[in-house]
């Protein structure tokens, strides 16, 4: 069997996640990326999770657009 | 120490706009509107007392918002004497409701479409902050430490005393369920 194995869609999203938070050693960075070269459906949910992460860095750094909404969706309590 | 008062913190006023800010980074932290509104004071209180600190380099808001950290896991220690809930074990596994046994999709994921319009989209956020809301605490602490206050995995494992492991799957669990839950309730909504 090729030591690249063919990884499922569970396991490259969860590859994925782990990209995000620290560096994939070589064997497991190759089989992420060729996964999301033939994967849609994988390369969606990578790159919304890319785009979760860029929208909570906006948040912390003050640049979320709808900030002043915030209120609305967790209202004081009565 | 001296506290602050109108009249003193009229003499910083780039601390003084920051109030919204330290509220709204509050309640993105802890979820609660009466809590965040007392841990935000504090770090104000805290900020303006510890102003002897800022040496005036870098953003204000990194500064406050390491404050800020501090104060909200010193709520969260109270809250919690007894650790962070372990929800590992309790909380299912988002993707056992999309992947098969052979661990491929059950059906399509949506698409989001263009990242600077999702960002610029009010539903967005909207539900964004809906989905953040009802995630699991154990998900979602491991979570915003990640990624509004960008610790380090090492980092949030010393911090909340949990394993490196523990750490991967609850982020990668917080992730998938923010994703699901923008799925149904954003894009789905949407088409």
């Amino acid at each position: 069997m090729n030591p690249l194995h063919w990884i499922s869609c569970r396991e490259a999203t969860e590859l994925h996640s782990r990209h995000l938070d620290e560096s994939l050693g070589t064997k497991h960075w190759i089989q992420l990326k060729s996964h999301l070269v033939i994967c849609p459906r994988c390369s969606r949910t990578a790159r919304s999770m890319d785009l979760l992460r860029l929208a909570m860095r906006s948040v912390a750094h003050g640049d979320d657009p709808h900030g002043t909404r915030l209120e609305e969706n967790f209202p004081e309590r009565s | 120490m001296e506290s602050p008062t109108l009249a003193t913190s009229s003499r910083w006023p780039e601390l003084e706009v920051e109030r919204d800010w330290l509220f709204r980074q509050a309640l993105w932290r802890l979820r609660d509107h009466d809590a965040a509104e007392d841990i935000a004071q504090e770090a104000w209180i805290a900020a303006w007392q510890g102003r002897a600190g800022w040496n005036g380099q870098g953003k204000l808001r990194s500064w406050l918002a390491g404050i800020l950290r501090h104060k909200v896991l010193d709520h969260l220690r109270v809250k919690y004497r007894e650790g962070v809930p372990a929800e590992v074990e309790l909380e299912p596994d988002p993707g056992l409701s999309v992947f098969d046994d052979r661990g491929m999709w059950k059906e399509p994921a949506a698409s989001w479409g263009d990242p600077s319009e999702a960002l610029e989209s009010a539903a967005f956020w909207v539900v964004l902050e809906i989905c953040a809301r009802v995630m699991p605490e154990s998900q979602y602490r491991v979570f915003v430490l990640r990624e509004l206050d960008e610790l380090e995995t090492s980092e949030i494992c010393a911090t909340l005393e949990i394993s490196p492991e523990n750490c991967h799957v609850l982020l990668h669990r917080a992730r998938m369920r923010l994703r699901l839950c923008l799925d149904k309730k954003w894009r789905k909504a949407a088409a």
